[in-house]
């Protein structure tokens, strides 16, 4: 179990991160998402050991881990370009850990852990022979054969064309489940964030705003920061809804808001349409079945109110 | 214009080259004189068989390979410490090291060597030498490991820690052989610049510790001298090839 | 990070022992006064500081500054061309670069051999024009101001070409793209579009000329046979020959105060990161 109590890292001129507290549960998928530069990353360094807390407390299983070196903490680090030894072969990059523990025969240890990530057959490969998502797959089994108590990754799907990027989620996920390790994964990509984890810490310029299940961070954002970077929000007479959540009308009805159709864009699984009402933009996602309509066009937006975010003011 | 430049260029070239071509040609001269009387491997075997030149040379080795090693092992170090941060006054020492004067590098170092001797029984010699040499080799290889560096990655040597190696551990088996090929190139450097040395040898250098180059220069002095022309041709051939060897090697 | 200062120790030491200890004994010589039989002793004086004013020093000071002078110069103007020809040349850039360079790893003393072999009374170039008989006496090509100055010129060209090469590589080659657009012709183009924008690679360039020029030793030595004396003879010669130790620190301080005075001008105008 790693718990960060009250953690604050300041540089010169800068407050990286400010008052993090969060406990990971055993055996968690936690991503820690937000925009460049809010800390996400700096957390995750101070976990690891490359970075020293200026104030804070950093415990695993109960034990502080403040002030022990990197090589001291039973935490891993899956880096962003992987970081694999470009002069060792695959199953020597993953032996790695294991020669430095003490542990002669890794052999076994190393086989188990390519099979895990199904790169069994590559181990005399070497890193520059492999793809994107293979490299990361060895730069997991390379932490993983550890079999640390925390995993940590570092935006690792950030270097991966966008349909690996889906496609290597799942297979995480999986990994992750398998494995029964907790991870801590750092990402700025909302989507990621909420797809994968088991619950999720919403950072922004140093603060963690918001620790829930993906779902109640998205329904029941705790500010307005974590409800517009989550997904998309209208924010219409005083109410904040998604676009999911707003629907468009022809005819004016009890609290609809009248509004004018800028732009209608066909999505595939939705249609978006942009409008303008009295003081702002909206968008609606529609279904494609709804009634169309085009650019000039009256139209008046409602909700339903249970679907309204309660976001504080 | 870009002929008038081409054949600009090829007229500079002849111009670097040509002496040094003819210089070689004419080692293989029968005559002394300049003016070419047939071939012949005269002043090659005077040269194979003059002791003087043949001392001084071996001299010459092993200073060049002895101050090469341990500026390459010196000057890796170095490197490496300013690359984990940022260390000014050396980096600003070494720099100076090599904008100072020959000359004046020399004298100092003669004036240095020649007050240590007022206390300590040491004479100027091979070690003296090969300590000077070390002395200015040094930065060549900070620059040559420094510019390798710059491209190192950081998280290599964060992840070996990560996976449980201390500090030294993560040089040795990780940044230490990808440094490799730069301190070949390193090495190989400072060689040259340690067998070619004149100025600064020739003030540190005792009776008995004589190097090629000053030989050769004392033979340039007094005149010109076909065996100079030969033991010109072996190191221009020798060395010549030693760099396009390890260029070939780096390519790969 | 003590194994980083464990990293560091060699190198700091032998800079202490064998740059900053013997720089610091050098100032302690420039204060003494010459012994009987050279050397150095007490009493402590300025002595030494006031004879670098003797206008018969004075002359050698200007005199290596202008041989320095004429030598950057005259690299800048060989150079530059080739440094543009190459930087035009395609796939064979690496190539024409290796030649530029190949002399360099030749020995100093051997590539001024060459030149004292061509030049000499009895050297090829004069037993040649003998022979074809354009002259009847051998031309004094050696031993003067201008052999140390081409000595000097083919001995730094490449420290030339080379810093002004890359600088060249860098300008986007669209600019010059431009100006022909715009009616310059090519000659227009270099002098006022390529020339300005490779300045930094041009101080450059010729900072390493000038520096290792000033200080020159080998090749006033050489070629000048004794007759041109620039600031690194009159070194040679007082720590030497003449045996006065304390003068020849003064000097050699000088030399290190101009060099390093142009090196702190450059630096502050161009912080270029070469170490």
């Amino acid at each position: 179990m790693l718990e960060l109590q009250d953690l604050s890292k300041v540089f010169p001129g800068h407050v990286a991160v400010q008052n993090v507290s969060l406990t990971l549960l055993p055996g968690e998928f936690f991503s820690l998402v937000g925009p460049s530069g809010c800390g996400k990353t700096t957390t995750l360094r101070m976990v690891a050991g490359f970075e020293h807390p200026t104030t804070g407390r950093i415990l695993l299983n109960g034990e502080l881990l403040n002030g022990r070196k990197p090589q001291e903490r039973n935490v891993s680090t899956v880096f962003q370009n992987y970081a694999l030894f470009p002069h060792l072969t695959v199953s020597e990059n993953v032996a790695f850990g294991l020669r430095r523990h003490g542990i002669r025969e890794p052999g076994p240890r190393v086989a188990e852990a390519l099979r895990a990530v199904r790169l069994t057959g590559k181990e005399q490969r070497m890193p520059a022979q492999l793809s994107g998502g293979e490299k990361q797959r060895v730069a997991l089994a390379r932490s993983l054969v550890l079999k640390p108590d925390v995993l940590l990754l570092d935006e690792p799907l950030a270097a991966l064309d966008p349909q690996l990027r889906r496609q290597v989620r799942a297979e995480l996920k999986l990994l992750q489940r398998e494995a029964g390790i907790t991870f801590l994964f750092v990402t700025h990509d909302q989507e990621e964030a909420l797809s994968l984890s088991d619950r999720i810490g919403v950072m922004n310029e140093g603060k963690l705003e918001q620790v829930a299940r993906p779902e109640e961070a998205y329904r029941c954002p705790a500010s307005r920061f974590v409800a517009g970077f989550l997904g998309e929000v209208n924010w219409i007479a005083g109410a904040a809804i998604r676009p999911e959540s707003t629907r468009l009308s022809t005819l004016a009805c009890g609290q609809s808001v009248a509004c004018r159709v800028i732009h209608t864009t066909f999505l595939g699984s939705v249609v978006r349409v942009e409008v303008e009402c009295g003081d702002g933009f909206a968008s609606a996602d529609l279904t494609p079945h709804q009634p169309e309509f085009s650019a000039g066009a009256m139209a008046y937006l409602y909700w339903d109110p249970t679907d309204e975010l309660p976001v504080p003011a | 214009m870009k002929r008038v430049l081409g054949w600009y260029a090829a007229l500079l070239y002849a111009f670097l080259h040509l002496p040094l071509l003819i210089l070689i040609a004419f080692s293989f001269n029968s005559s002394r004189f300049s003016v070419w009387e047939g071939f012949s491997l005269n002043w090659y075997r005077a040269m194979w068989t003059n002791t003087q030149m043949a001392e001084a040379a071996w001299n010459s080795v092993i200073i060049a390979a002895s101050s090469s090693l341990l500026a390459t092992a010196i000057g890796t170090a170095a490197a490496y410490g300013m690359w984990k941060r940022k260390a000014p006054l050396l980096q600003v020492s070494l720099y100076l090291t090599l904008v100072t004067p020959e000359i004046v590098t020399g004298i100092a170092l003669l004036a240095l060597f020649q007050w240590i001797f007022r206390w300590m029984p040491f004479r100027l010699g091979l070690g003296t030498v090969i300590l000077a040499h070390v002395a200015f080799s040094i930065a060549y290889v900070a620059i040559v490991l420094t510019a390798r560096l710059r491209t190192m990655d950081p998280a290599l040597e964060e992840a070996a820690l990560d996976l449980g190696a201390s500090e030294w551990t993560a040089f040795r088996r990780v940044t230490l052989p990808l440094l490799a090929p730069a301190m070949g190139a390193a090495a190989l450097l400072a060689l040259v610049v340690s067998f070619d040395d004149y100025v600064i040898t020739s003030m540190v250098a005792g009776v008995d510790s004589e190097t090629l180059p000053m030989v050769i220069y004392a033979m340039a002095r007094r005149g010109v001298n076909p065996v100079l022309n030969a033991v010109s041709s072996v190191m221009v051939v020798f060395f010549g090839s030693l760099i396009l060897l390890s260029e070939k090697v780096r390519a790969r | 990070m003590t194994v980083r200062h464990w990293f560091l120790l060699p190198a700091r030491m032998v800079q202490m022992l064998l740059f900053v200890l013997p720089l610091g004994i050098v100032v302690a010589l420039s204060l003494l006064t010459r012994g009987d039989y050279g050397g150095a002793e007490q009493p402590w004086t300025t002595e030494a500081y006031r004879r670098l004013f003797d206008p018969l020093y004075a002359l050698i000071l200007w005199r290596s500054l202008w041989m320095a002078a004429l030598a950057t110069g005259l690299c800048l103007l060989l150079g530059f061309p080739l440094a543009l020809y190459i930087s035009r040349a395609g796939k064979h850039r690496g190539l024409l670069l290796q030649l530029v360079i190949l002399p360099f790893w030749t020995s100093f003393l051997i590539r001024t051999y060459a030149w004292l072999f061509l030049l000499r009374d009895t050297g090829l170039i004069n037993t040649a024009l003998l022979k074809v008989g354009v002259i009847h006496q051998p031309l004094p090509l050696l031993y003067n101001d201008g052999a140390v100055l081409l000595g000097l010129v083919y001995g730094y060209l490449p420290f030339m070409v080379l810093p002004v090469y890359a600088a060249l590589e860098r300008i986007d080659p669209s600019l010059a793209e431009a100006a022909a657009d715009l009616g310059a012709k090519p000659f227009t183009i270099t002098l006022r579009v390529i020339a300005p924008l490779a300045g930094s690679g041009i101080l450059a360039g010729c900072l390493l000329v000038f520096i290792p020029s000033l200080g020159a030793y080998l090749t006033p030595d050489l070629m000048g046979g004794g007759r041109t004396v620039m600031i690194g003879n009159l070194v040679q010669n007082q720590f030497t020959t003449a045996r006065d130790w304390p003068f020849g620190s003064t000097v050699s301080l000088a030399l290190i105060g101009i060099t390093g005075l142009l090196l702190f001008l450059f630096l502050r105008r161009a912080p270029v990161d070469a170490l």
